[in-house]
């Protein structure tokens, strides 16, 4: 598509360390279909998509070939109604997997895969340890919100602790998206004083969805945050967690005072009631 | 084309002592200088201009120069080459005639010069086929037998205000005589929602891999017949964005208007839709101009670009509106300069900014509209997503009730799989209450709405993962709509989004957001929804988005706007 021309330039980048075409894979359906539900997680993902596409060659190709279409804001889109099928997740996770394209692309690849509704939850964890491209691993970590808890603890957890702000955030971000993110309060509380304001900001939005009562401390604290978006997510945590107890703290009475508009209002109406 | 201008523009003042610089006749303080202080703002300094030892040389008379000279800045294409005219077009109607006679330049004798300087950003002179002066080149000669009735001015912006001063000068170099003229364009003026419209515009897609918009293009033609343009997609590589490329304004004068569209930057990016402004609004009468350059935002874009209708504020009366578009905090969320400083230097409009840093596109219009609306205080209403209002609406619903659509793309198979997700439910909270109402407080403030003027629209919103977890329209956004206002009092025609909140065999009777948003529309306008699921909703845009209606300006913004601008005609 020449409109994105300019958003995708630049080669792809090595992303898996491991090559999912060079996986040595039984050639027989049974051999296959016990590799697809193994393990080891770079023969399951080849696997899947050996057996998609020997099972719709047209959907394989269709897959192979798409090109995006530019979003309103220039981002690019799979939207094409072909690939919302549960039978293209796996193809287009081994099109991520393979490291092809450029970066925008391969997430919305991602968003595709999703959208699919196949099963996609184990390979989304097990390439969002392993994704070399930041922007990669951090749309595989997003996406762990509406992955079952056994895959999705161990993946955030660890995203939580990686070295790229933009994986903490998104793991942040993911914990408080999911329905069992409330297991998870303890990492949270101490995301809270990640380096990143961004990651901060999540942590403190998320405990409030969670409605981690532990964490009132610390959110008390987040609210003489130097990021006023760190200070706003806090005042807004502290109301979910308790509205009256909000009401009443003398932190809330300092935040009506924040030099940040947007602090000042909330606070203001969490004092409010 | 790509215009620039200078952040700061002359005040009056400044103004004033520029043409008292110009007009002085006083080159340099060693040599006698001609008469005339120029305070006057322009006219003839020659009447009293002395001798300079050049017997022959007789001062030339000035009477016939205007004190003041406006004009429309040339930014339209008269002579169809399909390009804009300004600068390159000798002998443009739109060269504003210094009013000489023809022979005032009759009797120059040998090593006379009559020199040119024009001062002041966006204005030119031309004598007959050649630019003479400019901003770049600011002063030069009449040539040789050139006629005084063929020096013109060309002014290549929007209210800019500078001055021109024509000396004769003898062969010693002595200034004879000089006139001096002060020169302003007319401001430029956006359209909004209470102005009828005159013309839509949609680009129709096709294909079989994203769907088509054919259900939509037939919608935008039933209402607007003959004034719908529909544009063929293939000729703007299937860029479907037409809000976003483009706005329309108008540039008056009495008795003259310039129909303007403000070209965005966004083709930089490499955007289908490069030449659709000069392809069907660059011809004569119809201007065609891009503020800014490099690589644009997402902010850019037009969608982030709109008015509102006339307001008082205060004590400030707004007869055309305020312009208002979305900043960011960040790098990543701004508009070019010279698009902010453009739109503030027209000053008729006092542009203010809304937050969209919490928008995954980041576009004013995700969030609001404007509709006409005789039983309002100021004859519209401001119509603004509610997230808690989508709530209470799901929450009145079988929660059985199936949304394939929404299971499909979205994730939610029912209203019960809406209603259980709580994150999303708190996302929206705090997305209605940290980041919509302190546009609302904005809206209050910058425009004096009251309660009564706010409607609210029932809105859901979903955190996008492929953008770090923005915004963006979960039901399709009923606000970012279409409003076809009409001339003749006839009802406004609304283009809005279908929400499709309901099962895939029901029709748009028995769907419930279509039901409750037409609970709050006004008797006077007619709704008409239709489907842009596939080519616009799922690619973060909406029906407002995909389309664009120019609308007609009356009105004398030099006398009900006058309080508002440094100088009127």
């Amino acid at each position: 598509m020449i409109a994105l021309a300019l958003l995708l330039a630049g080669a792809a980048r090595a992303a898996l360390p491991v090559d999912i075409d060079a996986v040595a894979l039984p050639s027989d359906l049974p051999g296959l279909e016990a590799a697809a539900v193994s393990a080891e997680p770079a023969a399951r993902l080849a696997a899947r998509a050996r057996i998609a596409e020997a099972q719709n060659p047209a959907l394989a190709a269709l897959v192979a070939g798409a090109e995006p279409r530019p979003s309103r804001s220039g981002a690019p889109l799979f939207t094409q109604p072909a690939l919302a099928t549960p039978a293209a997740t796996p193809l287009l996770l081994a099109r991520v997997a393979r490291g092809d394209d450029p970066a925008a692309l391969r997430v919305a690849l991602l968003a595709a895969a999703a959208r699919a509704g196949g099963p996609w939850a184990d390979d989304v964890a097990w390439m969002a340890g392993v994704e070399g491209d930041p922007e990669v691993r951090r749309m595989l970590v997003e996406l762990l919100d509406r992955a079952p808890w056994a895959l999705a603890r161990p993946a955030l957890l660890r995203a939580l602790a990686a070295p790229d702000a933009g994986s903490r955030a998104a793991a942040a971000r993911s914990l408080g998206h999911h329905t069992d993110g409330a297991q998870a309060r303890g990492a949270l509380i101490g995301a809270l004083a990640d380096a990143d304001a961004d990651v901060r900001a999540a942590a403190a939005q998320s405990l409030g969805w969670l409605q981690a009562a532990e964490a009132w401390g610390p959110l008390l604290r987040a609210l003489s945050d130097a990021d006023a978006d760190v200070r706003l997510r806090a005042v807004r945590a502290l109301q979910r967690i308790d509205p009256a107890r909000a009401a009443a703290a003398p932190e809330l009475g300092v935040a009506a005072g924040d030099p940040d508009e947007k602090v000042r209002r909330a606070a203001i109406q969490v004092q409010a009631g | 084309m790509t215009l620039r201008r200078p952040p700061d523009r002359p005040t009056a003042r400044a103004l004033a002592l520029l043409l008292a610089g110009l007009g002085a006749c006083d080159p340099s303080p060693d040599k006698p200088a001609g008469g005339g202080d120029g305070g006057d703002g322009g006219g003839s300094d020659g009447a009293d201009t002395a001798d300079t030892g050049s017997p022959e040389l007789v001062p030339l008379s000035w009477d016939a120069l205007p004190a003041e000279l406006w004009g429309l800045a040339n930014l339209d294409d008269d002579d169809g080459d399909g390009e804009v005219d300004v600068g390159r077009a000798p002998g443009d109607p739109d060269h504003e005639p210094l009013g000489l006679p023809a022979d005032l330049f009759a009797a120059r004798v040998p090593g006379e010069d009559l020199r040119v300087t024009v001062s002041g950003p966006g204005v030119a002179v031309w004598a007959g086929d050649e630019r003479i002066a400019d901003e770049d080149a600011p002063t030069g000669l009449v040539p040789d037998g050139a006629p005084a009735d063929s020096l013109r001015v060309e002014l290549t912006d929007f209210n800019v205000h500078g001055a021109l001063l024509i000396e004769q000068v003898s062969p010693d170099g002595d200034v004879v005589s000089s006139g001096s003229v002060a020169v302003h364009s007319a401001p430029l003026i956006l359209n909004h929602h209470l102005q009828p419209t005159d013309l839509a515009i949609a680009n129709e897609v096709n294909l079989s891999a994203w769907g088509d918009n054919v259900e939509m293009m037939d919608a935008f033609e039933d209402v607007f017949g003959d004034a719908f343009i529909r544009a063929d997609g293939r000729d703007y590589n299937w860029d479907v964005w037409v809000q976003d490329e483009q706005e329309f304004a108008t540039s008056s004068l009495p008795g003259r208007q310039l129909v303007v569209t403000i070209d965005s930057i966004r083709v930089n990016n490499d955007r289908g839709l490069d030449k659709m402004p000069e392809d069907w609004f660059l011809r004569a009468g119809e201007a065609v101009g891009t503020w800014g350059g490099g690589r644009a935002t997402s902010q850019d874009s037009f969608g982030n670009l709109e008015t509102s209708p006339p307001v008082t504020v205060g004590d400030v009366h707004y007869p055309y509106g305020r312009v208002y578009y979305g900043l960011g905090a960040t790098g990543i969320t701004q508009v070019a300069d010279e698009l902010q400083q453009m739109l503030e230097a027209q000053r008729v409009q006092a542009p203010f900014t809304l937050d969209i840093d919490w928008l995954c596109v980041g576009h004013v219009d995700e969030f609001h509209t404007v509709i006409p609306d005789e039983t309002a205080p100021r004859g519209f209403r401001y119509y603004i997503a509610d997230t808690g209002l989508a709530y209470a609406l799901l929450e009145g619903l079988d929660p059985a009730s199936p949304l394939p659509r929404y299971g499909r793309d979205h994730g939610y198979a029912t209203v019960g799989d809406l209603l259980a997700d709580s994150s999303l439910r708190a996302w929206n909270e705090d997305t209605q209450a940290d980041d919509i109402e302190p546009n609302v407080e904005t809206f209050r403030a910058e425009l004096g709405l009251t309660d009564d003027e706010i409607v609210r629209v029932p809105a859901l919103f979903q955190p996008e993962r492929a953008c770090n977890r923005l915004a963006l329209s979960l039901i399709p956004g009923t606000v970012n709509m279409a409003v076809g206002t009409r001339a003749d009092g006839a009802p406004t025609d609304l283009l809005i989004a279908d929400p499709f909140l309901r099962d895939s065999g029901a029709g748009q009777d028995e769907d419930p957001l279509i039901a409750a948003v037409e609970a709050l529309l006004p008797a006077s306008v007619t709704p008409r929804w239709v489907d842009d699921w596939d080519v616009y909703h799922l690619a973060w845009g909406e029906v407002h988005c995909g389309s664009n209606l120019r609308r007609t300006q009356s009105g004398a913004w030099w006398e009900d706007a006058a309080h508002l601008m440094e100088v009127t005609p």
